[in-house]
């Protein structure tokens, strides 16, 4: 038995997987630089954070475990390697991988965060080389970003050859992919679009934007076909729906399962499941779905025995997003009490304004239908997008007391609207809302403890409430 | 002795403060001392000193409630954060309180208080140390002053200096700059407090400044601070006799409610 065995098994791998796997695995840990050490730590973290015991939170680590492989060693397994930031445009990857099985298209630095930070908690090493090429600590510079470029200069992740940068939602996709031209001579697919609407204007916007944000996209496509000598598939778009409505369908059972009182399951793993879907296009997903499936499943089970994970009638909270590299934020905020009762993250792709619904058959190329979708979706539209998305959010989801809404000094799209959204959404749902300054990708960039003072003082400001409300009421 | 009686403590990260209470919300007793080393060991020393100062024993307290940030140190106590524990012990001496601007050694809030003592909503510094009692403390050493000294000198400024930076280790070389520049002492304590009051103003603007006002922590003995954030706000600012012991304070009025 290898040192490492303990984790995959802890991460649902079966005997037979673990033996498929091993060679792989073994290149992967030597590029990570992860030893017998690294994995007793991992294998301590994980049982810390996580509810390890259910089968569904298992397999969706093993299901990022996997992500990681095929990751690291997309170039020594021969693939076309075609890399996404964030925003993760909605759909290229799916539609890249729908069109040829030599493709591999990918965001690398949302893996490293969920694997190598929310499993092996060692972003460290990679966060401190990517400091050291070109984003220096201190310059509110992109925490994804520095993950790429340290998983980059370290080995650890291949040099792609075509890389799609977008500068609509924040400057850093596209001065990002102009570093990565300079770094490594990659290839850059630039997709431009503006966030300059205007205040209320969302969830309308005019056709003509689509159709010029459309036509970036469709450009990219282009690019991206002449770099790796592929072509883009008629019914690839059909294909990928295909592949992400099930699953999407399954993450909203298994948020509405969750938003049970007493709150079921602790929402560390649930977190996992949407960035599974948009992170990478490969085999990872299928595991997605299986743990999905088991955990759905498990959930339910939880719910009828009346199981739960924060007492019953404990304060419901809506956050704007997890934290996506360490575990421990989303613990602490229901040992402090509070039931997360929904994340906008997880309700965002399934809550749509009314009577705004995207039909393909409107739209005349592929780009033009991810462009509409996109906007749709709000965050990728505007300020005013965000904050009204959150608000349908907020009446989607069941009895929520209060809205935790976070926002990172690394990332200026959220930085700049949290005092805005903040009014917004105390405004329109009249109920107490905490700004909470916090990176969901880099630990390092916030202080736990003072962010666990203002999360207890809400968690008793909302239990205050509710006793007034419970009084009032007798 | 006989009837209800409970302390509260409150481990801060430069003092540790207890009271200790009667049934009637009287204070019996109160201490204060530098935190230390060792915040299980200061928690319990300064709980032992106030019960013996209040001439109790530890069993006759009916309940102890521990706050700031090393609360959660003390065996035996309900640890309650400190925003609540300050709102609670302001509203105790003063219940038309509205506002609590807490300034401590690492950290300052902005506390909305409403008509029972709890809070409604809340606003605090995040990684910057500036607007904190360590600001001050590090500008107090550059001019080599005790803290009383520079809140007294601070009082003679008459045209503060701008001391642009509010970042606390990067003002250090700000001042030290403007006094090689001849720069008068007073006016660059006094401009040190405009910027203190100035990033205070901005912290609490999203949770507003309803009166009344009450300023608590060990920043607020400083009257240059006091003056210049009442400067700022143009209101009027309360300073409690014995400000420090706020949270402390707010933490033994909560133990008399039990769990």
């Amino acid at each position: 038995m290898a040192y490492y065995d303990k984790l995959f098994k802890l991460c649902s791998f079966t005997p037979e997987e673990l033996e498929t796997e091993r060679s792989r695995i073994e290149k992967v840990l030597a590029r990570l630089e992860i030893g017998p050490e690294d994995i007793d730590h991992a294998c301590e973290h994980v049982k810390a954070n996580f509810e390890i015991e259910l089968k569904g939170v298992q397999r969706i680590l093993g299901s990022w475990l996997i992500a990681l492989i095929d990751l690291v060693l997309a170039k020594d397994d021969g693939k076309k390697i075609v890399y996404f930031d964030f925003p993760a445009i909605f759909g290229p990857q799916w539609i890249l991988k729908c069109s040829s099985d030599d493709v591999y298209a990918a965001s690398p630095d949302t893996i490293l965060c969920n694997s190598v930070g929310q499993i092996f908690d060692k972003l460290g090493p990679i966060q401190e080389v990517g400091e050291l090429n070109g984003t220096p600590p201190g310059h509110g510079l992109c925490s994804l970003w520095t993950v790429k470029l340290g998983a980059l200069a370290k080995g650890i992740v291949p040099v792609p050859d075509v890389a799609l940068a977008s500068s609509y939602f924040c400057d850093m996709g596209s001065k990002g992919g102009d570093l990565l031209n300079e770094l490594y001579g990659v290839t850059i697919a630039h997709v431009d679009n503006t966030m300059d609407f205007p205040w209320g204007e969302y969830p309308h916007f005019s056709q003509e934007s689509v159709k010029f944000f459309g036509s970036e996209i469709d450009e990219a496509f282009k690019l991206i076909e002449d770099t790796i000598d592929i072509k883009i598939k008629p019914d690839a778009m059909m294909k990928a729906m295909e592949i992400i409505m099930p699953y999407q369908e399954l993450v909203g059972q298994l948020a509405e399962l969750i938003s049970s009182d007493p709150q079921p399951i602790r929402t560390a793993a649930q977190n996992m499941f949407t960035p599974a879907i948009t992170a990478s296009a490969g085999r990872s997903v299928q595991w997605g779905m299986q743990a999905l499936r088991l955990l759905v499943e498990e959930t339910r089970a939880r719910v009828d025995a009346g199981f739960g994970v924060v007492p019953k009638g404990s304060p419901r909270v809506l956050v704007f997003v997890p934290n996506f590299s360490d575990p421990g934020i989303s613990r602490m905020m229901e040992d402090c009490g509070l039931a997360i009762s929904a994340s906008y993250v997880n309700y965002y792709p399934i809550v749509q304004p009314k009577g705004y619904e995207i039909n393909p058959a409107d739209y005349s190329s592929v780009g033009e239908v991810i462009a509409a979708t996109e906007m749709l979706n709000g965050m990728f539209h505007s300020t005013f997008g965000t904050a009204e998305k959150f608000r349908l959010v907020y009446e989607f989801a069941p009895e929520v007391d209060g809205i935790i809404l976070q926002y990172f000094y690394h990332c200026r799209p959220s930085g700049i609207g949290s005092h805005t959204n903040r009014k917004y959404l105390q405004e329109t749902t009249g109920v107490p809302v905490l700004s909470l300054e916090s990176d969901i990708w880099d630990s390092r960039n916030h202080n736990a403890e003072s962010m666990r003072v203002r999360v207890e003082t809400f968690a008793e400001m909302l239990k205050a409430n509710k006793r007034a409300k419970k009084a009032s009421c007798e | 002795m006989t009837g209800v009686f409970t302390a509260g403590v409150d481990i801060g990260s430069a003092t540790t403060k207890a009271v200790v209470l009667d049934a009637e919300k009287n204070i019996l007793s109160s201490v204060v001392k530098s935190t230390g080393k060792s915040v299980a060991d200061i928690g319990v020393a300064v709980i032992d000193e106030a019960i013996s100062q209040a001439g109790l024993v530890m069993a006759d307290l009916y309940q102890v409630v521990s706050t700031g940030y090393g609360r959660y140190s003390v065996e035996g106590a309900r640890a309650i954060p400190e925003i609540i524990c300050h709102a609670m012990g302001a509203y105790t001496l003063f219940p038309d309180v509205r506002t609590v601007i807490d300034i401590g050694g690492q950290d300052s809030k902005i506390i909305s208080v409403i008509e029972d003592g709890q809070v409604n909503d809340f606003a605090m510094n995040d990684k910057c140390a500036a607007g904190t009692g360590r600001y001050l403390e590090m500008v107090a050493g550059i001019f080599d002053l005790s803290l009383t000294e520079m809140s007294n000198l601070s009082l003679n400024s008459r045209n503060p200096c701008d001391i642009s930076s509010t970042c606390a280790v990067f003002a250090e070389t700000e001042i030290i700059g403007l006094r090689a520049r001849g720069e008068k002492v007073e006016e660059l304590l006094g401009g040190v407090n405009k910027a203190l009051a100035y990033r205070l103003a901005i912290m609490g603007q999203s949770v507003g400044f309803r009166d009344k006002i009450i300023f608590t922590g060990g920043v607020a003995y400083n009257r240059g601070v006091r003056k210049a954030l009442e400067e700022r706000l143009k209101k009027d600012i309360l300073v409690p006799p014995n400000p420090q012991i706020m949270g402390a304070l707010g933490a033994a009025v909560l133990a008399l409610y039990g769990q």
